[in-house]
């Protein structure tokens, strides 16, 4: 299975035994292997080189092949970079060595998905709606398109603030209605940093297994409702990355 | 990537997460499991800097002040093509000097609590 010389690289652990069909049959993913301890099994593969390019398809490799691997088994995601010398140390080292611990993880894990919900505003759409109901920003508007640029520095500034200001309050309340929405649907939800302007929100969704569908279909529900203002971007499910810690798991 | 078109169609849904998406959900997440484990990638480092959070800045009010002096609100006389092109060009200027700040996760400890109680209240009636 893996050279002697190369690393294993821990994509992460499901149960021993798991059959995982999607994780063979969905192309494009890099060969990975089981390796087997008791009531534990991890999926593991070679790994890449060292180097820029590697490190970005393995990061891709990595969420690729767990996410592959949740649709038909329970997953405990190992973080990204976690390398051990040979199968025979996965085994020991790892398996053997954590065993009880990788399987409690296990049964935490065990019956939810991730699904993580991005939302963007329509650009255009927001602004337009934010000149047309706040007069100050419509006064400023046409100020600034009376003057040349360098006079009107200090009004696009005011404006461009006042907008920033309007976008925010309208960020604050649709991502409120939003999460009040899925709320019913969802065991709990994290928010996560804007990864743009623009952006209503970032939110990791803990969901149960059996309640997945329910859940899509909501988010569905809510993004048609919103959809000429807002962009939905559903992507799941996946293992539960943002409410996994080791220490203290965000369900304790 | 293949993206499933979804019944009713008004959520993106991609089967795989894309890159921008994967760095933010896989980097300083997920198990680790003791000081044998090797983690030495030189691009982690580069892969870090993909996870940003935009920040406020005047740049960012000039360059709203932008977006709103070309909008099109359907009635008004567009701005005359020199300034359009000034614009473009100041914007090319400016984009390096985003301001960009790390990701950070605020957890939603109330979300789940108030579920909870909500349940609790219910299965009291």
């Amino acid at each position: 299975m893996n050279d002697k010389n190369q690393d294993v690289w821990i994509y992460g652990v499901v149960p021993a035994g798991a059959s995982l069909e999607e994780l063979e049959r969905r192309e494009g993913l890099p060969d990975v292997w089981v390796v087997e301890a008791g009531d534990v099994a991890a999926i593991v593969g070679n790994a890449p080189q060292d180097d820029e390019k590697a490190t970005r398809n393995q990061a891709l490799a990595h969420a690729r092949v767990l996410e592959a691997a949740v649709v038909d088994a329970p997953v405990v995601p190992f973080r990204f970079g976690i390398m051990v010398p040979g199968d025979q140390q996965v085994g020991n080292d790892l398996l053997d060595a954590h065993h009880d611990d990788l399987a409690e993880h296990l049964k935490t894990v065990d019956d939810h998905v991730q699904m993580t919900l991005k939302v963007y505003y329509h650009e255009d759409e927001v602004l337009r709606e934010i000149v047309e109901s706040e007069p100050e920003i419509a006064k400023l508007r046409e100020a600034m398109r009376e003057g040349p640029e360098d006079a009107t520095r200090d009004v696009r500034a005011r404006l461009g603030e006042l907008v920033s200001n309007a976008v925010e309050q309208r960020r604050q309340r649709d991502s409120a209605d939003i999460l009040e929405r899925l709320k019913p649907v969802a065991q709990s939800a994290v928010v996560e940093g804007l990864e743009r302007e623009f952006m209503v929100l970032n939110i990791p969704f803990l969901v149960a297994r059996d309640r997945q569908e329910e859940f899509e279909d909501v988010v569905e529900e809510v993004a048609q409702e919103r959809q000429e203002r807002m962009r939905f971007r559903l992507l799941g499910p996946m293992p539960v990355y943002n409410f996994i810690d080791v220490e203290e798991p965000a369900w304790a | 990537m293949s993206i499933q078109p979804s019944p009713g169609g008004a959520v993106e849904r991609s089967q795989e997460s894309q890159l921008a998406d994967v760095v933010a959900t896989i980097l300083d997440k997920g198990v680790v499991v003791d000081v044998f484990a090797r983690v030495s990638l030189v691009g982690i480092e580069l892969l870090r800097a993909d996870v940003r959070v935009v920040i406020a800045s005047v740049d960012t009010y000039l360059r709203f002040a932008e977006s709103v002096n070309r909008l099109d609100m359907g009635r008004e006389e567009p701005k005359d093509l020199t300034g359009v092109v000034e614009d473009v060009s100041e914007a090319g200027a400016k984009g390096k000097s985003k301001g960009a700040l790390e990701a950070g996760a605020e957890k939603l400890d109330e979300f789940l609590q108030s579920e909870k109680e909500e349940e609790t209240e219910e299965s009291r009636r």
